[in-house]
């Protein structure tokens, strides 16, 4: 990969512009882990434990905190989920309810109900429910 | 009740109440004569009856029934007004509010019909009222094909497996040959083989036990191994509708009943399937 560095006194601040001839994998990454800085961290009690965003089922509002599901375990967040949707790569994860973001590589499956509830099922069996206002958001963030 | 915005469902239901009294002002005074004094009860014809004869006739003044009529015409595009807006995202919440909504708009219908003379017999009411399910039947169909394909085109971009068929009519079609031999070929071969003067087996047995219990036990078969497929019941009373004229070839019997004993044991025997195999699983 090619990297010019230009420097323009007169800028605000440092920005980043990626050209690349598609979209792909690695440019997304590259993009989340420029837009993201610092590591996710859990909390288990007083244990931090660094997370990757690979390992992320979803992040949830419960209890007036928001904890994040990895298929192992389940970890406190500092962040409120307003955050952690813009620090996230929101190429892959997206919010599809008012407290709830999941990590659309995780989708094991997508059920509809007569109703018109969406039903996901996650890596491992976690289940969860899209709000029918945040379908758009879901279409928007698959280029739908 | 229905919408959690109520300043927009007043403001919308203000909005249907005048376009209802300007739209059924025409169409009302053209029904008006239809029913009222036309066409039905062979009364004295006008092309226009701009107020009910039936409803004047009731309160003794043309004038306070033409305002009784205004408010009728207006509360009906109130509901359609406030019809207009969601109800709800999805789920419970929203079945229950349409439910509520439905409920209230086949009130406000027989309400009118019944003032208005426009109903001349219960059952010209029940007429009107299965039109309105039927149209509220065809709003969620269309509703709900628009979800599935949003679905379906999510899943595809995840590149997950296809889902269901649309209404699960793929999933219900190996059960069509069952639906057209307990609903069609069954009735016609028990009704030829009846004695003329007492049919026991197409009159006793066969919408006594062989129906229900076909019905509902098929149903249950395909509930448990695919989940709810409401096309089922529909195909079960479409078979028992063909049955119906093709039997009056052979014999005088009301079969009408059996259309309701065939759609209701196979939705029973659907319903029992599908909670089995969600417990299940």
């Amino acid at each position: 990969m090619k990297v010019d560095i230009r420097i323009d006194p007169g800028c605000a601040g440092p920005t980043v512009t990626i050209t690349a001839p598609a979209l792909t994998d690695e440019v997304k990454a590259l993009a989340a882990r420029l837009e993201g800085g610092a590591a996710l961290i859990g909390w288990d009690g007083d244990t931090a434990v660094p997370l990757s965003e690979a390992d992320i089922l979803r992040c949830y509002g419960e209890e007036k905190g928001v904890k994040v599901q990895t298929i192992g375990a389940v970890y406190d967040l500092r962040e409120r989920l307003y955050e952690l949707e813009a620090r996230l790569d929101r190429h892959t994860f997206v919010r599809i309810s008012h407290s709830e973001i999941v990590n659309l590589r995780k989708v094991t499956a997508l059920d509809l109900s007569l109703t018109g509830t969406i039903r996901i099922a996650l890596t491992g069996g976690t289940v969860c429910y899209v709000s029918r206002r945040y379908v758009k958001k879901i279409k928007e963030t698959l280029d739908l | 009740m229905f919408i959690d915005d109520k300043r927009r469902a007043l403001t919308r239901a203000l909005v249907g109440g005048l376009l209802g009294v300007a739209v059924l002002i025409p169409l009302g005074g053209l029904f008006n004569d239809i029913v009222s004094g036309g066409l039905i009860s062979m009364g004295i014809h006008t092309p226009f009856r701009l107020v009910s004869a039936d409803l004047t006739l009731r309160l003794g003044s043309a004038p306070l029934a033409f305002a009784v009529q205004l408010a009728l015409y207006f509360l009906l595009g109130a509901v359609v007004g406030v019809s207009t807006l969601p109800f709800a995202g999805d789920g419970p919440t929203l079945v229950l509010r349409s439910l509520a909504h439905f409920a209230l708009t086949a009130g406000a219908l027989t309400l009118t019909c019944t003032l208005l003379g426009w109903a001349w017999s219960w059952q010209a009411m029940a007429v009107y009222l299965v039109l309105l399910a039927a149209v509220y039947l065809l709003i969620w169909l269309g509703r709900w094909v628009g979800w599935y394909a949003e679905v379906s085109a999510i899943r595809e971009k995840l590149g997950l497996p296809p889902g269901p068929s649309p209404l699960k009519w793929r999933e219900t079609l190996p059960y069509l040959p069952f639906a057209l031999l307990l609903c069609l070929a069954l009735p016609m071969a028990l009704r030829l083989l009846d004695a003329a003067d007492v049919p026991v087996l197409s009159g006793l047995l066969y919408p006594y036990l062989l129906l229900p219990v076909g019905g509902f036990f098929s149903g249950l078969s395909l509930g448990k191994r695919q989940g709810l497929c409401l096309l089922y019941p529909v195909l079960c009373a479409l078979c028992a509708l063909v049955f119906i004229p093709l039997a009056r070839l052979v014999s005088n019997m009301a079969d009408w009943p059996l259309l309701p004993i065939a759609a209701g044991f196979s939705l029973a025997g659907v319903l029992a399937g599908a909670a089995l195999r969600r417990i299940r699983n």
